[in-house]
């Protein structure tokens, strides 16, 4: 941890030297993001990868009327800043004017985070030895088994700072937790993934059981032709479904550029009416985030209400062309991916996972789908393959393991046929989702195992 | 030796390190990117630091730090032994690293402009003009330029001796259109997709490449794609172009090759391998016309290097031979393992703050005989796809789905209509015992892959892949739309 005085002390200095160096009329943003994060790994039960870093990026906007240059270092040495300053502002100088360049936000009041969330001492304090321990409890399930396990246990710390020429200064700090494990069988094998701020709520005995399990059940799977199935989607499954329609749909650039199936269609039922999908940054359940990569604050933001798309996500460039205001969504790889929503969350329904599989009269239960990528932008239609165990439902029941499958389909045609939204919701790579079943999911191929 | 190198692991030794390697990084990448006329991004970065990997007790322990004074190399040499005897808890097999590796030497990519001295405001230009010719184009909505340049400044220094110091450089740039309208989106990219193609090479790629005059085409292309019909659903043959090929050749041969996760130490992310040991040698992965090699010495190629993130010197092997499967990347962990005499150089970083693991080099289909316009004449009934759209594999590397951009019917020995949405799938060793014919070297390209993800935490990787057009029979194309 370097704390918010040394932060803040960098980021006076870099203002000052722009200010100094560009003149009266230079804008400038700089964000600080810091971070200690380790990872221990391990695969056929041990640890074989384990790694530690400590790093601090310095990101620069500097701004000449409206045109904007970038520049990045890491460390906060005095000639680091100079290094840094001095290359944004060459960049600024070579630069055209960005007519839409919308300059540097006001400070605006943040919101306030629950209070301690985001943040857990016990993933601060977290020891090489304490994340071997987590990965030794998997193993030791996975070994008495007979199974082999291959994961990772994470612990990370951060602090970012965004401040501006124009009065912001936003500082935050969080931790983030992970335990991830795949155990895999001679013919089968189970996932097992929790993540969340606080290493101490890792329960990898938890883990280790929902993997073994999972691969114990999923022993021996037999062939299944490909064809069009109901499926129920565990919430693995079910975040890599949320996450291309938003990424693909629900965000500001996308629709500008009418990429996005719901460009010119704001307000309208795109989707079924069981799908409630919001960006929740302050969800003390999540990974709390009060400010985005322009220093904009964070709120809550319901994209899709009922089904009804309600709003899609920006950045101050693509509000600007939008004729909109930045929805708190500025990351800073935004120039390649656009103004992301990175804190979904999908309303609960009311049912449990049997009565999520009851509902299903021939389907399949999906742990978790593997590779996914974009077919086609407009209809989110995506192809990946199943992973971690399937298993066929039949009347109501799960019946028995199959083999993986292919899967060629329109992400957003499927969340137009949801059958049920469970109850109890669980945070799967950023995202809170509980498991969803679909009607007419189509399976374009398969595998032999 | 620098001193902080020197230190580091004098450090890591004196607390009880039986092996540990030191790797100092400055990397330096310059972006120009142009969307819609309008400059978006100029952006210069660095990024510095080392990273220590301690071996004690059989077990790995990394620490890496952005600060390189005195006191952080004694800390960060100290907790990668602290972190490898945590590694010790929870460990069966020690690490056998082979025979000792003492590569001394410097290594710098030939390069005719460096593309640090190429004056922004040309880039800048080049960009815009081209963009401006692309959005010229009726029913064109969004375009996209960018250049990029990449200076990787690194030192190795082990306690067996290696001492090696590299300069890598890199350059890549790209244009692509996408159109929009009827319900449709088409998208054109140039000279490869995902936006760029990049090279060991200096700014004559760049100028090489001549975005600027092939702005109009791409633009053209993406609109007709509009009206153009579906492409099919069936089985038919193939002609695959060298990029779509070379991403083929990276996601079916390259990753499956990679020797760590044959042994499962991929297993909980980028997965398993269907190469495994016992098929070394035996097994028939393609036709007697496929051969591939792994060649980290290709002269300008994405991957190449002087000696690999083990200070193992560069190599090139043959990894599938005639149609046999003969080879694996590796480190020299993993070397050991299977018992061969050495690594083949394939340990990989992505920077100062992540460790080698198995990674690709080059690996490459080697050139066949044929003329693509002799190929083409050739085949009676077929599709002809090119520029990558979509790529999915399975986790063991056997069923994968390729999407191109853009398409042509072949009928009678002749390139017919244009197609959209063109996809292929199939099953790694059934595919490549269907090529029966590989065009030539004068149609061979060394093509860049700049996105190659592994690991955990996750490396983004640059690797190169060779390849021309060639062609495979009995594939089942147009899945979806």
């Amino acid at each position: 941890m370097i704390g918010e005085a040394a932060l803040k002390a960098a980021a006076d200095g870099v203002l000052r030297r722009a200010r100094r160096a560009g003149g009266a009329g230079a804008g400038a943003e700089v964000v600080l993001v810091a971070r200690d994060a380790a990872l221990t790994r391990f695969a056929e039960n041990q640890i074989h990868q384990h790694v530690g870093e400590r790093d601090v990026d310095v990101h620069v906007r500097v701004a000449l009327g409206k045109r904007v240059g970038g520049a990045s270092v890491n460390g906060l040495d005095a000639a680091a800043l100079d290094r840094v300053v001095e290359r944004a502002l060459t960049a600024a100088r070579l630069q055209r004017e960005n007519p839409d360049f919308p300059g540097f936000p006001e400070a605006s009041p943040l919101p306030a985070a629950p209070d301690g969330a985001g943040y857990a001492a016990a993933t601060a304090a977290a020891t090489p030895e304490a994340r071997a321990d987590r990965a030794g409890i998997v193993c030791r399930r996975a070994a008495a088994a007979g199974m082999s396990s291959a994961g990772a246990c994470s612990t990370s710390v951060r602090e970012e700072v965004v401040a501006n020429s124009a009065g912001t200064y936003a500082y935050q700090t969080g931790t983030t937790a992970r335990l991830l494990t795949v155990v895999s069988g001679d013919t089968s094998s189970g996932y097992g993934d929790r993540q969340g701020p606080d290493f101490a709520a890792l329960d990898a005995e938890s883990v280790a059981e929902e993997a073994a399990g999972k691969a114990e059940r999923g022993r021996d799977p037999r062939d299944l032709d490909p064809g069009v199935y109901d499926v129920v989607l565990e919430p693995y499954a079910a975040e890599d479904v949320l996450s291309f329609v938003a990424y693909l749909g629900l965000q500001g650039r996308a629709v500008l550029e009418q990429t996005s199936f719901a460009a010119g269609k704001l307000g309208q039922r795109l989707l079924s009416e069981a799908v409630t999908l919001r960006d929740d940054p302050l969800d003390p359940a999540g990974l709390v985030d009060r400010f985005d990569a322009e220093g904009v604050p964070k709120r809550p933001l319901t994209l899709v209400d009922r089904g009804v798309v309600r709003a899609v996500t920006y950045d101050r460039l693509t509000a600007a062309r939008a004729g909109t205001q930045s929805t708190g969504h500025a990351t800073r790889g935004a120039s390649f991916f656009g103004p992301v929503a990175a804190h979904l969350s999908l309303e609960p329904g009311a049912l449990t996972r049997a009565e999520l599989i009851g509902k299903i009269d021939r389907g399949l239960l999906i742990t978790r789908f593997w590779y996914t990528r974009p077919v086609h932008p407009l209809s989110v239609t995506v192809t990946g393959m199943t992973r971690d165990s399937t298993f066929l439902i039949e009347r109501g029941e799960v019946t028995r393991p199959v083999k993986n499958l292919r899967f060629t389909q329109s992400y957003v045609a499927a969340l137009g046929r949801v059958l049920g939204v469970g109850r109890e919701a669980q945070l799967t790579d950023g995202v809170r989702t509980p498991a969803i079943a679909l009607g007419g999911f189509t399976f374009t191929g398969k595998s032999d195992y | 030796m620098d001193e902080l190198i020197a230190r580091a692991l004098d450090t890591a030794v004196a607390r009880g390190a039986q092996y540990a390697d030191v790797r100092r990084v400055r990397q330096e990448r310059q972006l120009v990117l142009v969307r819609n006329g309008t400059v978006e991004s100029v952006s210069l970065e660095e990024d510095a630091g080392f990273g220590i990997r301690a071996l004690v007790d059989g077990a790995w322990g990394f620490a890496a730090s952005y600060k390189t004074d005195a006191a952080e190399a004694d800390a960060v040499a100290a907790a990668a032994v602290r972190t490898a005897r945590a590694s010790a808890r929870v460990h069966l097999r020690p690490v056998v690293l082979g025979e000792p590796v003492r590569s001394r030497g410097a290594y710098r990519t030939p390069v005719q402009r460096d593309p640090f001295a190429v004056p922004l405001d040309e880039q800048i230009s080049l960009l815009l003009r081209s963009d401006e010719a692309m959005r010229r184009v009726p029913r064109v909505t969004s375009t996209t330029g960018q250049i990029v340049c990449v200076r990787d400044t690194k030192t190795f220094a082990s306690t067996e001796g290696a001492l090696t110091e590299q300069e890598i450089v890199q350059t890549g740039g790209g244009i692509t259109a996408t159109a929009t309208g009827d319900g449709e989106v088409q998208r054109r990219s140039y000279p490869n997709s995902g936006g760029r193609n990049q090279v060991c090479e200096g700014y004559e790629f760049v100028e090489r490449a001549d975005l600027e005059a092939n702005a109009t085409r791409v633009a053209e292309e993406a609109v007709a794609l509009l009206a153009a019909p579906q492409c099919p659903a069936g089985v038919t043959t193939l002609i695959l172009d060298g990029s779509q090929l070379a991403l083929q050749v990276h996601e079916s041969c390259g990753h499956p090759i990679e020797l760590d996760r044959v042994f499962g130490s991929e297993a909980a992310y980028a997965g398993t391998s269907f190469l495994t040991t016992d098929r070394l040698g035996a097994f028939r992965y393609g036709s007697d016309v496929v051969t591939m090699t792994a060649d980290a010495t290709l002269p300008g190629a994405l991957g190449t290097f002087g000696w690999d993130d083990e200070g193992v010197p560069a190599q090139r092997i043959e990894v599938v031979k005639e149609g046999r499967f003969v080879g694996y990347l590796t480190d020299r962990e993993n070397a050991s393992r299977l018992g061969l005499p050495g690594s083949m150089g394939a340990a990989r970083a992505s920077g100062w703050n992540r460790i080698p693991l198995v990674r690709m080099t080059n690996v490459s289909l080697e050139p066949g005989t044929w003329a693509l316009d002799a190929l083409i004449a050739d085949t009676d009934d077929g599709i002809y796809m090119e520029t990558n759209r979509s790529w999915s594999i399975d986790d063991r590397r056997l069923n994968f789905q390729f999407g191109t951009e853009v398409a042509y019917e072949i009928k009678g020995g002749k390139r017919g209509g244009l197609l959209k949405n063109a996809t292929y799938t199939g099953i790694t060793p059934e595919f490549w015992r269907s090529c029966d014919a590989i065009c030539d070297r004068d149609h061979w390209i060394a093509w860049g892959t700049p996105n190659c993800g592994k690991g955990q935490p996750s490396q983004v990787m640059h690797t190169g892949h060779g390849a021309a057009p060639a062609r495979f029979r009995g594939v089942r194309v147009g899945v979806a739309r």
